[in-house]
């Protein structure tokens, strides 16, 4: 982490990394320049260049995309030509889809504002502030309703095999978007016998349509904290950090002082620390052993599987890594009980769970559903379909998950139901598409995000997902629609089939789902 | 434990570990793949050898290791459809001409093309990726459109090599290959190794032709050989185009000491043998070109002032010789060296043979001296480079070669690197000592620059130069202090003890500190380090052997060894580097005054008969001069007449205004070489001789391992081979040598050497013996010497104690800088070869002389700009380039350079024992050059 941590502070301090500077780091780290290279140029957090005073990113992805983001954004920038110390640039979701279009400003999130109050606030930012939303009862926080944060952990420290036959019995699942059996994880990792171990928070939540950990880092981050030390104390970890991703630094204050109290709270400090690790950005990320590659100082690349983090993580020791909301629903568990979480369930399915609802929708927000209630129902919680429009389709789990039709809403939210349906739970985002939208434009945008996203360290997905959004632009620009019938199923089958990661496997999944389900959008 | 499994309907055991497609390939299939080749670890990123394994997705065979009853389909329709698709994504970018299809023929994805049926201008997919071409390297075309980024040139550079250079920049589709910060590969610190552009499938990074256009490998004829250059003797394949009779390109060869590695002069220094400056006929010096002296000249005025210039003019040089019939040469040498043997007596005549020259031709040429000159007055440039550790090593273990090989580093816990720029001097061993460093080894480096090899190792000491005594007896001091010494191996193995720890004592840390500059407290560090080491190995270069007190450090390494019971077991041992690639050859084969092949006394009487009876003649029964008291002897007209085949000691030898004059001084010089040398200059005649490409013969390289050099193309004009030559000047005196193949000489050789008996040009194929090789059919020969006692009289090896002494010439405030010579990666010696290479001579063009940044701006001159460097004996004119690399009060520059030739410079003073000038220490000055 040395080497990363080292241009974060040579680039805050000098605003750049100048080449004389990188040289100067090889020379007094002792690596090769060509790391230093290859890190500085796989993430997008760090630049060569000097920054202008005021840096605008504007959100290119699906949420902010059918809030007309594109539109939106060429206005901004019209409206931001010639200014000087402004840089405008697209950049990846932002994960406040909630306030789509959205876009932040040196850093700090500005979501769904008029272009012109935008360009305002990059003239003068200093009249803006994040507004922090209010507190919201959760029924995932055992505290909500009084009782002393961290007391779970104090009464399940020393009962690390109850706590693994708790989770199992409560059937909790990995919310990250893969649905591991949480227990299992957990006592995997604890029959490792390598030391040390290590636990890791995945709060790289980057999916497009995906914002459901931002709000539970901002509002229960004492349950992450707590997840992470009953966890650490389960596997018999030594040292812990949360991998958040920059976007999110806000969450920076909310966490330490989490971390602080479970400090003073003796939670930490006695053989197990918590870290915070700022990435310095990709979705890329988010897949755990990207990320893991992250912290070790290189390129955010995915391994080949097996081995895998459990057995061997973090410096080829055993890690437990695991997602915010997984972390967070622990100390209720243990808690209540698992027979309470299983009948939080609704319609026969079990526990609760956290979705981000964003697209076409009146109240795009974070919702905490039980298990079991319909794509019908969290839509309606939402307040239905933006302007009273009909809904045309429905992505259930973010960017990466098949498009459903409207008629499929009676879906209930569970991995496997979902599963059933022809799509997947993944990383618990709704995407809702109203009536009268060009679903391959909305399919050429998803392309496009993970074709951007791509780590490129595999052929199938650096040059498949490129050949397709190539082909997809040529026919959004008018011109025919080349061959791409005839490809897409060879690429589908090869990108789902010997991409290393999930990213590439699922990639062309909700383009082909859109062909699919409405094959008519190739007659233009 | 091993496990079974089924791969397409055939079942197989492999080892837990193997890989899929390590284990389809016992079986015999051939998974197709693009980013993996065995030497290499496996990463999974083409994609081309999924198989299925029945889970979910395919998985990539190459990384995925086999499990027990796991059902393996290498090629069903899915695999087979996924990689067509694959073939064509990648296909999709690909270039409309492929530079490795053009050149080797040999591109993997275009076989993968042909498999698949698929033709680039029928492709569905959108084409092109529109990365650029690379041309600034003059050995390595890079061509970023045809990368399919495998990642196979990334861990040549790194896990290889260890050069570190090759990385990916960008993300995504972007992603490209970079060097270092994405340099232009020919800016970057990229060594051209070349070891990338071997391994890469693609016309990514190809090898640029040097003598004759590429054709595929099929239509060339390979010749398995070794590489020409230093004593590490990689294994090389020679792919010749017989059509050309030229060498087009060379491979490593896979062999238990190189592995298939090479560096820039084995990979690509191999063009200087088809240089047009090649001699073809003989040549004779016109009776008007007398007195001699030097001909060409060495700075050349380029219109803009008086600049030093490059490689011999034969323009200035030629027209002082004329072409003679081979029986005209020979009979005017053979007559002139017997006239002055008649009138002056055996000793007026000396003969230098060469390291670069085989075992063969060493043999003969040492024979030639001994029976037809009737002298011991034989020696080579091993005087100047190991003479000393070779003396040393003698002295106390009774046998001057290494106890171990290099490559046993890996085992080693601790090695320690003595004054050798291994990444310069020895390239391909330093690549071994870089891989252990990264598998745990750790690594004490001393010298006085900060070499690549200090880079890698976790204690680095930047000694003051000259005081490596001060620095190993602190070391011993603080071992035998701290109970760090093996008692048991010194009772059992050693003599001499008492005595040395008496001296040892007397150097606590702090009183090395103030010598060698180096803090106390680092000094006990490293010596606690090596002390505890359970396997420790040491391995030094000219940087403790070039020295008036190089036979001492030498003795202070072999003491530290003895201490600490380092010697005979895995993972320990002596290893002096040896430089040229037969000097350890050339010196079992007899090429130095006191020792008849294989180290055996010429004035022991008893051997002396042996070599009677087996020669024919009698001996010159006194040990005879060594290279500077030849030239010595030169000057003052005790020798009279020379032969040297393959040595150039107007560049070499020490103090070259001395030499200069002791050459002109000599009655009679013959010069047999491959051009015309700086040496040749001073010749009455010149003899061409055949290139390192152009014979057949056998050279032992630093690990004592004999290889057998071959033929691979035919030698130009009227040159000859070496050793016939020497035979015929040897019948033409009237001592007939008769020898028909350089294997009959070989066997001759080794019947008189006992280290090699047994060893013959069938049992040395193909990777070359070990001596000593008792076991010659069975057995590599012999890879760790001594592990139970010395081949001493005692049979144990003995602690020779020594006083630290300064250098005999040490900076004033008239020469206030200390100068330390040395070798480029880039060049061989003086140049001979390298520069007439086209790529060593493009990477490393000319002389420099390297200053730390604060000297240089002390002195008022700019980085890059000429400087003159003046000592007692001499001035050069070169550039100044700064570097941190050099400690304050110091400066370096490589010898390689005629028009700047270091060793004008340096001190002819010898070590008293072995007999080696101080290459590495003079006082001298430096000032801006006058324009």
């Amino acid at each position: 982490m040395s080497l990363i941590a080292e241009l974060n502070r040579l680039q805050a301090e000098r605003g750049y990394l100048r080449e004389d500077d990188l040289r100067d780091a090889a020379e007094r780290l002792r690596v090769a320049l060509y790391r230093l290279q290859e890190v500085v140029s796989f993430y997008p957090h760090f630049r060569t260049a000097p920054p202008p005073r005021w840096e605008v990113t504007l959100c290119r992805d699906v949420s902010c995309f059918l809030a007309g983001g594109e539109a939106w954004g060429a206005k901004v920038k019209a409206l931001l030509a010639g200014e000087k110390d402004v840089e405008v640039r697209e950049v990846s979701c932002l994960g406040r889809c909630d306030r789509a279009p959205a876009a932040m400003v040196n850093g700090v999130a500005v979501g769904a504002v008029a272009p012109e109050r935008l360009a305002e606030l990059a003239r003068h930012p200093e009249k803006h502030h994040e507004a922090a939303a209010p507190r919201r009862q959760w029924r995932i926080d055992p505290y909500g309703e009084g009782g002393e944060p961290f007391s779970v952990y104090e009464s399940w420290a020393q009962r690390a095999d109850e706590v693994i036959a708790t989770l199992k019995a409560a059937g909790l699942r990995g919310m990250g978007g893969a649905g591991f059996q949480t227990g299992l994880k957990w006592e995997l990792v604890r029959k490792e016998a390598a030391t040390p171990k290590y636990v890791i928070c995945n709060a790289d939540e980057s999916e497009p349509g995906t914002f459901k950990d931002r709000v539970l880092l901002e509002e229960l981050p004492h349950l992450v904290v707590e997840g992470m030390c009953l966890a650490a104390r389960v596997v018999g970890a030594e040292r812990g950090w949360i991998y958040l991703r920059h976007e999110y630094e806000h969450a920076c204050g909310p966490l330490e002082r989490a971390i602080g109290q479970a400090l003073r709270r003796g939670l930490l400090g006695r053989g197990f620390e918590i870290e915070i690790f700022l990435s310095p950005g990709g979705y890329i990320l988010g897949e755990e052993t990207a990320l893991l590659e992250a912290l070790e100082d290189k390129r955010g690349e995915p391994w080949n599987k097996p081995p895998y983090p459990g057995t061997r993580g973090l410096w080829g020791k055993p890690t437990l890594i695991n997602n915010v909301e997984t972390f967070a629903m622990v100390p209720a568990i243990l808690k209540k009980g698992a027979e309470w979480w299983k009948t939080q369930g609704a319609r026969g399915h079990q526990g609760l769970k956290v979705m981000a609802v964003s697209g076409d929708i009146e109240r795009p927000g974070v919702y905490e559903i039980p298990m079991g209630t319909t794509g019908a129902e969290l839509i309606q919680m939402a307040g239905g379909v933006k302007g009273g429009k009909r809904l045309k389709a429905f992505a259930p789990g973010g960017a990466s998950s098949a498009f459903l039709p409207a008629d499929k809403t009676g879906v209930k939210i569970d991995f496997a139901s979902v599963q059933a349906a022809g799509s997947m739970l993944g990383s618990g985002a709704l995407v809702a598409v109203a009536e009268g939208t060009d679903m391959l434009g909305v399919a050429a945008n998803v392309v496009r995000f993970f074709r951007n996203e791509s780590c490129g360290k595999c052929v199938p997905c650096r040059t498949g997902t490129q050949k397709v959004v190539e082909m997809l632009d040529q026919i959004l620009a008018g011109k025919g629609n080349g061959r791409l019938r005839e490809v897409l199923p060879g690429l589908e089958e090869t990108l789902a089939q010997t991409s290393i990661c999930g990213l590439g496997q699922v990639a062309l999944n909700p383009l082909t789902s859109v062909l699919k389900a409405w094959p008519e959008v190739l007659n233009r | 434990m091993t496990l079974t499994l089924t791969i397409d309907g055939r079942t197989i055991s492999v080892p837990e570990g193997t890989t899929i497609w390590e284990a389809a390939r016992e079986t015999g299939i051939e998974i197709p793949v693009l980013c993996h080749e065995p030497r290499l670890r496996p990463v999974g990123v083409c994609r081309m050898c999924v198989v299925d394994v029945g889970e979910r997705v395919l998985a990539a065979s190459c990384v995925r290791a086999a499990a027990d009853g796991m059902t393996v389909h290498t090629r069903s329709d899915k695999v087979e459809r996924c990689r067509k698709t694959l073939t064509e994504l990648l296909l999709s970018d690909y270039p409309g001409e492929s530079l490795r299809e053009k050149t080797t023929g040999d591109d993997l994805l275009l076989a993968l093309a042909r498999r698949y049926g698929l033709r680039q201008d029928a492709l569905a997919l959108p084409r092109g990726n529109g990365r650029p071409q690379d041309s600034s390297s003059p050995v390595i075309a890079v061509d970023h459109a045809a990368c399919i980024l495998c990642d196979r040139c990334i861990r040549a550079c790194d896990e290889i090599q260890h050069n570190d250079v090759i990385g990916r920049t960008g993300k995504g589709y972007t992603t490209r290959i970079a060097f270092d910060l994405d340099s232009p590969m020919g800016k970057s610190t990229c060594v051209a190794c070349g070891e990338c552009a071997s391994v890469c499938p693609t016309g990514a990074l190809t090898h640029r032709p040097l003598t004759a256009p590429i054709r595929p490998r099929s239509e060339l004829k390979s010749v398995d050989s070794v590489c020409p250059y230093c004593g590490v003797g990689c294994a090389v394949t020679l792919h010749v185009d017989p059509q050309k009779n030229a060498v087009v390109l060379v491979d490593g060869r896979q062999n238990p000491a190189s592995q298939a590695r090479l560096c820039v002069k084995g990979r690509y220094g191999f063009d200087y043998a088809k240089h047009p400056q090649r001699l073809t006929v003989p040549l004779i010096r016109r009776a008007e070109f007398y007195p001699k002296g030097p001909l060409s000249s060495d700075v050349k005025d380029d219109g803009r002032g008086r600049k030093p210039g490059g490689i011999v003019d034969y323009d200035e040089v030629l027209p002082a010789f004329s072409e003679a019939s081979w029986d005209e040469a020979l009979d005017l040498v053979a007559g002139r060296l017997k006239a002055i043997k008649e009138a002056h007596g055996p000793g007026a005549l000396a003969g230098f043979g060469s390291a670069k020259c085989s075992n063969e031709e060493a043999y003969v040429f040492q024979k030639l001296v001994r029976a037809a000159f009737g002298t011991n007055n034989v020696d080579h440039c091993t005087r100047l480079c190991h003479a000393s550790s070779v003396a040393a090593l003698l002295e106390t273990i009774g046998s001057g070669a290494v106890t171990n090989i290099f490559g046993d580093v890996k085992n080693a816990e601790v090695a320690l690197i003595a004054g050798s720029s291994t990444t310069d001097n020895h390239p391909v061993a330093a690549t071994f000592i870089k891989d252990a460093a990264q598998h745990g080894t750790t690594l004490i480096v001393v010298d006085q620059r900060e070499t690549g090899i200090a880079r890698h190792a976790q204690h680095f000491l930047r000694i003051n130069p000259g005081t490596d005594v001060a620095l190993y007896n602190a070391w011993m001091h603080v071992m035998i202090e701290e109970g760090l010494i093996n008692q048991e191996y010194i009772g059992a193995h050693t003599e001499g003890f008492e005595v040395l720890s008496e001296t040892v004592r007397r150097y606590p840390p702090e009183r090395a500190a103030e010598i060698c500059g180096v803090p106390a407290e680092k000094i006990r560090e490293a010596a606690r380090v090596f002390g505890r080491a359970k396997a420790a190995i040491i391995f030094w270069g000219m940087g403790i052997s070039q020295h008036t007190h190089g036979t001492d450090n030498a003795r202070c390494l072999i003491s530290l060894a003895l201490l600490t019971g380092n010697v005979g077991r895995p993972g320990t041992g002596l290893h002096p580097l040896r430089g040229q690639n037969n000097v350890q050859g050339a010196s079992d084969a007899g090429l130095i005054p006191m020792m008849y092949p294989d180290y055996q006394s010429v004035e022991d009487a008893g051997i002396r008969k042996k070599f009677e009876a087996a020669w024919g003649v009698p001996l010159d029964p006194k040990r005879g001069l060594t290279v500077v008291e030849i030239m010595t002897g030169a000057l003052e007209k005790r020798i009279r007449g020379m032969y040297m085949m393959g040595e150039n000691p107007f560049l070499s030898d020490p103090n070259i205004n001395k030499v200069r004059k002791a050459l002109a001084a000599l009655d009679f010089l013959c010069v047999q070489d491959i051009f015309l040398t700086e040496t040749a200059e001073f010749a009455d005649v010149i003899l061409p001789a055949t290139s390192f490409f152009e014979k057949t013969g056998t050279y032992t390289n630093t690990d004592r391992r004999v290889q057998i050099g071959r033929k691979a193309v035919e030698p130009p004009g009227q040159a000859r081979l070496d050793w016939e030559v020497v035979s015929e000047i040897a019948r033409r005196m009237g001592y007939p040598m008769e020898h028909r193949t350089a294997e009959e000489i070989f066997n001759e050789f080794t019947s008189l050497a006992p280290s090699y008996q047994g060893l013959t040009y069938q049992n040395l194929q193909p990777h070359g013996k070990l001596w000593p090789c008792p076991d010659p059919e069975r057995s590599d020969g012999v890879q760790l010497l001594f592990g139970d006692g010395f081949p001493t009289p005692s049979g144990r090896g003995k602690f020779v104690p020594c006083e630290y002494r300064p250098a005999a010439e040490v900076p004033d405030p008239e020469y206030p800088l200390v100068l330390n010579t040395g070798r480029l990666l880039e060049h061989w010696h003086t140049g001979v070869m390298t520069r007439r290479s086209h790529a060593l001579a493009t990477i490393q063009p000319e002389a420099f002389c390297e200053m730390n940044p604060d000297d240089l701006a002390a002195a008022g001159i700019q980085a890059g700009a000429y400087v003159t460097v003046s000592s007692r004996r001499g001035a050069i004119t070169l550039r100044a380039h700064a570097s941190r690399r050099i400690a304050p009060g110091n400066i370096f520059i490589p010898f390689h350079f005629r028009e700047a030739a270091a060793n004008a410079l340096t001190n002819d003073a010898l070590d008293p024992v072995g007999k080696i000038p101080e290459f590495k220490f003079c006082a001298v000055r430096v000032e801006k050059a006058r324009a």
